[in-house]
């Protein structure tokens, strides 16, 4: 079956998008969700995140490898059969419908809460899936070049929150590092885990690769980036707000606001928010793009761009029906959430993976 | 305003009937029929909202499925 996404990407163009896809959201929620668990060692939690995401990109990568030039969904079919391989890829795509679901909810309620108090859900929403839904239809190589450009602005950002609050650090927080051994960290890893597992969806971007020998490495250059900007993050809320980052919404754009430098460099919120929504845009695009590509060869369609709209449409409802409020949607994050991210993302690649090398070695497979 | 929303929803569904139909040529059957499928599915659970917003949420669902493993992380 020919590709369905002519346009080709380049490794770098890959790490960034990647970087992004998975990004934005994680520096918005996740430190404040880590705090509840591990308290001064909450630093230390997205380490333990990335050895998982470490794992995603090389399942990835090796099920790319055993069946080049094809995605999650085409592959699934060819290593289980028909019938299964389209149950399976039902529940990976019910999945990323969950995910994007819950990842413009998550900006609905910052931009409401940061900016917008009194602007009606819906237009808030509809606004960002119509954006990004043009995006989408403009095809892969469009997309990445946002990542490219808004990627390093992102990453720049975070760093310059951490040195305008300097002054403000109190380093006396991180200690003791490690004061009730390792357990604190790694059950706060839980969400950094959640979120780290979800760079699988590079499945859905390296069959574009130009090189496909490259894809491995700019996936881990991604995952480093990744835990560099968490690490960063985490430890911005912890020196700054120290045991009250667990009662904050949004505990680095907290952060953000108590920059004051000189009495005149104050109020940089509002860039940092708009920073934000660009990420946003880009991280919601591609998961847009992963959900388009893969219902598209779900259904075996010869071109995807007809499906975008109505795809963006399916999104809207459920980003009003993943969750009834904001407070639910964080106990999700913490209780079953994680557990079908692990299922989706890692159990069903890892199965699939396994029954691939018995096919190749036995010398059934195709 | 429920209606209101209702009607917004029709306004939706003629536009996107309006931009993307025209572009589809008559060999593409399957992608029409995915493009009403889909359509379909999402103005059904859109209106169910509107009309019915108690209805359980999607994550209520996935928590009845997975529940028990769930609440092992929560201690």
């Amino acid at each position: 079956m020919p590709m369905i996404e002519k346009g080709k990407i380049s490794s770098l163009q890959l790490g960034l998008a990647m970087y992004l896809m998975i990004g934005a959201t994680s520096t918005l929620i996740v430190p404040a969700i880590s705090a509840k668990q591990a308290k001064q060692d909450m630093w230390i939690s997205p380490i333990w995140g990335a050895l998982w995401g470490i794992l995603c990109i090389f399942l990835a990568w090796k099920l790319e490898r055993l069946y080049p030039r094809s995605t999650f969904v085409e592959y699934s079919e060819r290593i289980v059969g028909k019938v299964a391989g389209k149950a399976i890829s039902f529940v990976f795509l019910f999945f990323l419908l969950l995910v994007i679901g819950s990842i413009i909810r998550e900006y609905e309620e910052f931009i409401i809460l940061a900016f917008l108090p009194n602007t009606p859900m819906a237009v808030v929403v509809a606004g960002i899936v119509m954006a990004s839904s043009f995006a989408v239809r403009s095809g892969l190589e469009v997309l990445v070049r946002f990542a490219v450009l808004f990627a390093p602005l992102f990453g720049l950002l975070l760093a310059f929150i951490f040195l305008f609050l300097l002054p403000d650090l109190d380093w006396q927080n991180v200690r003791p590092v490690l004061g009730y051994g390792v357990m604190p960290s790694i059950k706060g890893a839980i969400e950094p885990i959640a979120w780290f597992i979800e760079f699988f969806a590079i499945a859905f971007l390296l069959p574009c690769l130009r090189n496909r020998k490259s894809g491995l490495r700019a996936g881990l250059g991604a995952v480093l980036a990744m835990l560099a900007t968490m690490v960063l993050a985490h430890l911005t809320c912890l020196l700054l707000f120290g045991d009250l980052t667990a009662d904050l919404m949004f505990p680095v754009f907290s952060a953000s606001r108590f920059i004051s430098i000189a009495d005149f460099f104050s109020h940089v919120e509002s860039i940092v928010a708009t920073l934000w929504l660009l990420g946003g845009f880009v991280q919601i695009s591609m998961w847009q793009y992963a959900l388009t590509i893969g219902t598209a060869q779900w259904l075996k369609l010869t071109d995807y761009r007809p499906i975008v709209f109505p795809l963006g449409f399916l999104v809207i409802a459920f980003a009003k029906w993943v969750a009834p409020n904001f407070q639910d949607m964080l106990a999700f994050f913490l209780t079953t959430g994680p557990v079908f991210s692990l299922l989706c993302l890692v159990l069903i690649p890892a199965a699939l993976l396994f029954i691939a090398l018995i096919r190749k070695s036995f010398g059934s497979g195709n | 305003m429920k209606l209101l929303f209702t009607l917004s929803l029709a306004l939706i569904v003629w536009g996107l009937f309006r931009y993307d139909w025209p572009r589809m040529n008559a060999g593409m059957k399957k992608e029409k029929t995915a493009f009403i499928g889909i359509i379909a599915v999402a103005a059904f659970l859109s209106i169910l909202l509107i009309w019915f917003p108690r209805i359980p949420s999607a994550m209520k669902m996935i928590d009845l499925l997975f529940g028990p493993l769930g609440s092992i992380l929560k201690t």
